[in-house]
C-alpha cells in the first residue's frame, strides 16, 4: 500500500527518469511527458496493489514499460505505411556503384579530448543529431545503440524484418556519422 | 563468388559485427576491403567513437518543478479502485 506522502516523494524523485527511459524509448517530448503522467495516474490508482516486493521505483517502472509497449502497438498500424519508402536505393551517400559519394566522403574528425567538457560536448552534438532522424529510424537506433536491445526483439517490438531492420541502422549510421562531421568543429 | 565488397556492403558488416561475430566469408572480405578503402576505415573508426559515447546513456531531459507538481495534484484528487 502507498500513503500519499510516499507518493509525492517518488513524483520527485523519479519522474525525471522515467521521462528520459520514455525519451530513450524514442517517443517525443510531449507523449513522454504524457505516459509518465499516465503511469503516476496508474500508480496511484492502483496503490492497493502495491505491496513493497519490489521497489518503489522498479514498480513505476514496470508500469511505464507497459504502457510504452501499449502505446507503441496502437501506433504499430499508422507506422506501417511509413515503412513502404524502405526498400529501394535511394541512399544519398553513396553513388551507383555503392561506393562512398563524392563530396559526402568520411573525412577523419579531431577525437573529443578526454576532458570532461569536451566529451559533453561532443555527446550535445551527437544527440542533436540523432534528433533529426525519421521517427521509425531514430527508434531503431535508441533500442539499439542506447538500450543495447539486440535485433530479434527489435524487430518484434517495432513489427520490423529483418531486412528493415538493417536498412533503417545502415541509413541511421551514416547519417548520424555525416551530421557529426559537419557539426563537430573542435 | 565476387572477389571484393563495395563501401555499402562494408558499412553493413561492419553494423553486422556489432551484434555478432561475423561468418568467416564476410570478415574476410570486411578486413580485405578496409585494407584498401580508406574512407571505411575512417567510417570504421568514428562509428566504434559514437557507440561508446551512446552506450547506456539516456537522453538528456527533465520535467519543471510545475509539471511535477501538476502530476501529483492530478493524481490525487482521483479516488482509488477498489481491490
Amino acid at each position: 500500500m502507498l500513503n500519499e506522502k510516499q507518493f509525492t516523494d517518488s513524483v520527485y524523485s523519479y519522474s525525471d527518469l522515467l521521462f528520459r527511459f520514455a525519451l530513450s524509448r524514442g517517443l517525443e517530448d510531449e507523449e513522454a511527458k504524457d505516459i509518465v503522467q499516465d503511469t503516476y495516474l496508474s500508480a496511484w490508482k492502483n496503490r492497493m496493489t502495491y505491496r513493497g516486493e519490489v521497489s518503489l521505483k522498479n514498480w513505476l517502472f514496470l508500469i511505464l514499460k507497459n504502457k510504452i509497449t501499449d502505446h507503441f502497438r496502437k501506433t504499430a498500424q499508422r507506422k506501417k505505411e511509413s515503412l513502404l519508402n524502405i526498400g529501394g536505393n535511394d541512399d544519398p551517400y553513396f553513388d551507383e556503384e555503392d561506393h562512398w559519394k563524392h563530396g559526402l566522403y568520411p573525412e577523419q574528425w579531431k577525437s573529443p579530448a578526454e576532458e570532461a567538457v569536451q566529451q559533453k560536448e561532443f555527446y550535445n552534438v551527437l544527440q542533436n543529431c540523432s534528433r533529426k532522424m525519421k521517427q521509425i529510424q531514430y527508434r531503431v537506433f535508441l533500442l539499439k545503440y542506447v538500450d543495447g536491445m539486440n535485433s530479434t526483439d527489435i524487430c518484434k517490438q517495432l513489427q520490423l524484418t529483418a531486412s528493415n531492420y538493417w536498412v533503417l541502422v545502415h541509413r541511421a549510421k551514416v547519417q548520424l556519422r555525416a551530421c557529426i562531421q559537419k557539426n563537430w568543429v573542435e | 563468388m565476387r572477389n571484393q565488397i563495395t563501401c555499402k556492403k562494408a558499412v553493413l558488416y561492419m553494423l553486422q559485427k556489432e551484434e555478432q561475430p561475423l561468418s568467416p566469408w564476410k570478415r574476410f572480405m570486411l578486413y580485405r576491403h578496409l585494407g584498401y578503402c580508406s574512407l571505411c576505415r575512417i567510417f570504421s573508426g568514428q562509428n566504434k567513437a559514437i557507440n561508446e559515447t551512446l552506450k547506456n546513456k539516456l537522453p538528456d531531459g527533465f520535467l519543471s518543478t510545475e509539471e511535477k507538481q501538476q502530476i501529483v495534484e492530478e493524481a490525487l484528487k482521483r479516488p482509488a479502485d477498489d481491490h
